[in-house]
């Protein structure tokens, strides 16, 4: 299989982040290898505030069925 | 592959913190890693060495790795030699976070932050038995 990419031109304006955190890249440039991993323990009656979506929740069942196959791979 | 050019104007990032960088230009490999007792507790009193990190396994289990895939052979044209930005606007970049202006061949960041919340009176109450 032949993968081949044309960039033909990327130009950006402005980028207002509020937080990059755990283990998470902002990355301005060409690249060949990420391997981002975390792991967050936290009691489960504490308040949660901040960018840590809990997964598997969403409003489709779809997601939540992907969840399960993906365990049952491993 | 070739890497190609950025071109940015302006810059501002407030923090950057817990093993945490921000870099300006290429880098071949990049592997930070961050590991984060957190604890907050109820009362003035904090003994120091009263939490380690062999005591809890997040610490030392292993992350799963994806399975290997088929390499794929692959071609980049880069018709237009510069990545082009204007902004770029940042409160924080915390926890072995990365934010680079340039290019970046591999990265392998970790992070294991274990949180605690310590209350005396409802500690107390938990055992007794009604």
């Amino acid at each position: 299989m032949a993968f081949i990419v044309h960039n033909w031109g990327l130009n950006v304006g402005n980028v207002e982040i509020a937080g990059i955190t755990s283990s998470s890249v902002f990355l301005i440039g060409d690249n060949e290898q990420i391997r981002l991993n975390s792991y967050f323990d936290t009691p489960a009656e504490s308040l949660i505030i901040g960018p840590f979506v809990p997964l598997g929740s969403s409003v489709s069942g779809d997601t939540a069925a992907s969840v399960v196959e993906t365990d049952e791979d491993e | 592959m070739n890497k190609r050019l950025v071109t940015l104007d302006n810059i501002k990032v407030s923090d950057v913190v817990y093993g945490s960088s921000f870099v300006i230009g290429d880098s071949w490999r990049a592997t930070p890693f961050a590991r984060v007792l957190a604890v907050q507790k109820e009362g003035a009193w904090f003994e120091e060495g009263r939490y380690k990190y062999e005591d809890y396994p997040i610490f030392t289990r292993q992350f799963k790795r994806l399975p290997s895939t088929d390499t794929v052979e692959d071609i980049h044209y880069h018709h237009n030699p510069t990545i082009n930005v204007e902004s770029v606007r940042i409160n924080g970049v915390s926890t072995s976070s990365m934010i680079q202006v340039g290019s970046l061949g591999i990265l392998e960041a970790e992070s294991r932050v274990k949180h605690f919340r310590i209350i005396q009176d409802e500690q107390e109450e938990d055992f007794s038995i009604d």
